[in-house]
């Protein structure tokens, strides 16, 4: 057993031994997810869903995973607010901060701990139930050791005008503290809302965040879902967001990652009812030794469905992306239209990135495409630049940026497209200075 | 301003340009005419520094400078423009933003102030009248979705922009219609000045209705056959490249050769 499986044992029985008044079903939960963790640990190669990204380094690691519950500053929360507007949630370490948070009325916002505690009836029937135990070893790792959060509920009919910004904050870590982050998100049939999650760091140890969002999105409801990470470049960062759209509701998101060493993202759809609609974007830029790995899993269960997916990349220095997109057409989900494209610009000849798409398609009236590319800088738009008075190194980042915005252009956001567009700006910058 | 001494370039090992010598002094409008694979576009991309083109003999000496020893873009900063025969697409980067950080880099070079965003829309705005382009362009991505005609206008209304010494065009009338290539060629007409040179690469003969050239020369086989005045055009157009190999031909008025 690894330094880490017996750092989390410890304190999942720990926490088992603190929380026996919890529920149950949230008793079980636990239970099963730490049995199939411990059994199985951290994935191998061998594990069709990580044969392109090692992650021996977080197994050796040797993190631990007690608690750190640091005192902020008000000058820290105050320049996170201003980034963000009026709804502002923030999450410290895996732990919701109530009272440096604020939100609009109408939204409901609880601390996962508390809803344990007072609406266990609203959680039993989603927590844990899509993101199930013995999928994925990180999953179970969070799963067991869940006991905070956030649970953000949009009631029905509620349009929420601005966008709610969460940001999970990493901060005081031991330069060995492992964090694990969960949110539950349920918009009730016919609300609208943006959320955006950000990710990303107070200072400079090195730590792992393990995040575990779930989504529920009732009928006829509307989600924009951002997630940011721009973590600690020495931080190691895995994420699931999991979704199961209900008929006609609506998805679209952008996940925006430059930040972490290694970083594992998952989005996972499931469209559980006729004429459901998703949109996932992404866009992943890479330098120096980070590895970067996305993988998307759309499933079309129901009739009537839309899929839409475009993730692009961009990979300098020695770092490596993962592109894997799966999308699932099962055979009752007639007249599906699931369409998925991953491009990819590398910067360098020690670049690399891997693209994988998998279609799986049971139904016969469907509507389904792939695509997948990589490509380097093109040397006549730089000869074309350069012929203008723009130096190589602008021009190439000149290139990379239009590359990077038309991913952001291209998607249906309504909100956080400038955001987006700045955060890219920023790491072309390094991603120059450094080539 | 642009002295060329027996030029020969090559492309992947294949000799194009077989000695090319061309003088141009500030002020003065060249015309290049000749046939399609003659080398007319080898010429202008060499003296632009596209990568792809090897100097294997001779010089260009450009305001006393070895034009050859300087960077692509040093070269534009010192006020030598290509209007591209094929303008490329840049997806992504909006027209304006490409322009303006093209003017500032060569403005910065002149030792000048650098425009900011609504100093350089007026300036613009003023440029854009000379080649009759509407402000959508401004907001487009530089040539991505333009017609044939509208990227070439682009090509010209950069020439507006970067107010070069020595404007190459190479080709800029192919692909372009008769109201288009009214527009470019009166564009190109007010950009004449005592200061600034023209090259102008083209197969045909109409461009040159529209503009006056100070000299004509012919490029045939990688190297210049035949110079004149602008006459020389007009005989080229009604007799055709072959002639310029025939007998019949005239003796070489241009005496630098």
């Amino acid at each position: 057993m690894t330094e880490t499986m017996e750092k989390y044992t410890k304190a999942y029985e720990k926490l088992r031994d603190g929380r026996r008044g919890d529920p149950a079903w949230l008793l079980r939960l636990r239970e099963e997810a730490r049995g199939t963790f411990s059994k199985k640990g951290f994935p191998t190669a061998k594990d069709d869903a990580w044969r392109y990204t090692d992650v021996t380094a977080i197994r050796e690691a040797s993190f631990d995973f007690d608690e750190v519950s640091p005192e902020l500053s008000l000058a820290a929360v105050e320049a996170l607010k201003r980034e963000s507007g009026r709804n502002f949630l923030l999450v410290v370490n895996g732990k919701f901060s109530r009272e440096h948070s604020s939100v609009e009325e109408g939204v409901e916002v609880t601390d996962l701990t508390e809803a344990i505690a007072s609406r266990s009836d609203l959680l039993e029937p989603h927590l844990g139930r899509y993101a199930a135990p013995g999928n994925d070893a990180f999953l179970d790792l969070n799963a067991g050791l869940l006991k905070q959060g956030l649970l953000i509920r949009v009631p029905e009919n509620r349009v929420v005008k601005d966008p709610i910004h969460v940001v999970f904050f990493a901060h005081a870590s031991t330069g060995r503290s492992a964090f694990q982050v969960r949110n539950l998100i349920i918009l009730g049939k016919k609300s609208k809302a943006v959320i955006v999650e950000t990710y990303r760091a107070g200072d400079e140890k090195k730590y792992f965040t393990n995040a575990v969002t779930e989504i529920v999105l009732e009928e006829g409801s509307q989600l924009e879902h951002c997630k940011v990470q721009r973590e600690h470049p020495e931080a190691f960062h895995v994420a699931t967001t999991q979704v199961v759209q209900r008929s006609g509701s609506s998805f679209v998101s952008f996940a925006l990652s430059t930040g972490a060493r290694l970083m594992r993202n998952d989005c996972r759809v499931a469209l559980t009812a006729e004429g459901a609609s998703c949109e996932m974007n992404g866009l992943y830029l890479g330098d120096k030794d980070q590895v970067l790995d996305h993988q998307t899993f759309v499933d079309h269960q129901k009739p009537d469905g839309k899929s839409d997916q475009f993730f692009k990349g961009i990979l300098a220095g020695n770092s490596r992306g993962v592109f894997r997109g799966q999308v699932r057409v099962c055979q009752d989900a007639q007249r599906t239209d699931a369409h998925q494209t991953n491009k990819n610009l590398l910067l360098s000849d020690t670049a690399k990135v891997d693209t994988q798409p998998q279609l799986e398609i049971l139904a016969d009236d469907v509507k389904c495409s792939h695509g997948a590319a990589v490509g380097q800088l093109q040397d006549d738009a730089l000869f074309y630049l350069r012929s203008r008075g723009i130096d190589a190194k602008e021009a190439g980042r000149m290139l990379a940026q239009g590359f990077a915005r038309e991913v952001i252009q291209r998607s249906s956001l309504s909100s956080m497209k400038e955001t987006l567009l700045e955060l890219v700006g920023e790491k072309l910058e390094k991603l120059f200075s450094t080539e | 301003m642009l002295d060329i001494k027996n030029l020969h370039v090559s492309v992947e090992g294949v000799e194009i340009l077989k000695g090319i010598d061309l003088s141009v002094k500030a002020g003065e409008v060249h015309a290049i005419m000749g046939p399609n694979g003659s080398g007319k576009s080898t010429l202008t991309r060499v003296l632009a520094g596209h990568p792809s083109y090897v100097v294997t003999q001779g010089t260009a000496t450009y305001e006393g400078q070895d034009l050859f020893q300087m960077a692509i873009e040093d070269r534009a900063r010192q006020g030598v423009f290509l209007a591209f025969q094929y303008p490329i697409d840049i997806p992504g980067v909006n027209n304006a933003y490409f322009l303006k950080a093209a003017l500032n880099e060569t403005r910065k070079a002149k030792g000048l102030e650098e425009l900011d965003a609504m100093e350089f829309l007026e300036f613009l705005k003023e440029k854009m009248k000379l080649v009759e382009m509407d402000e959508s362009f401004l907001s487009r991505p530089v040539n991505e979705g333009f017609s044939g005609g509208e990227k070439k206008r682009n090509e010209i209304l950069q020439l507006a922009v970067l107010s070069p010494k020595l404007a190459i065009l190479d080709e800029t009338d192919s692909g372009l219609d008769i109201d288009a290539l009214k527009i470019v060629s009166e564009g190109v007409n007010r950009l004449r000045n005592p200061k600034r040179s023209f090259v102008f690469v083209t197969h045909y003969q109409r461009m040159l209705n529209y503009i006056t050239p100070d000299h004509v020369h012919v490029l045939m086989g990688g190297k210049i056959v035949l110079s004149g005045d602008k006459e020389l055009a007009f005989k080229l157009e009604e007799k055709g490249y072959e002639w310029v190999k025939s007998d019949d031909r005239p003796p070489t008025t241009d005496h630098r050769l």
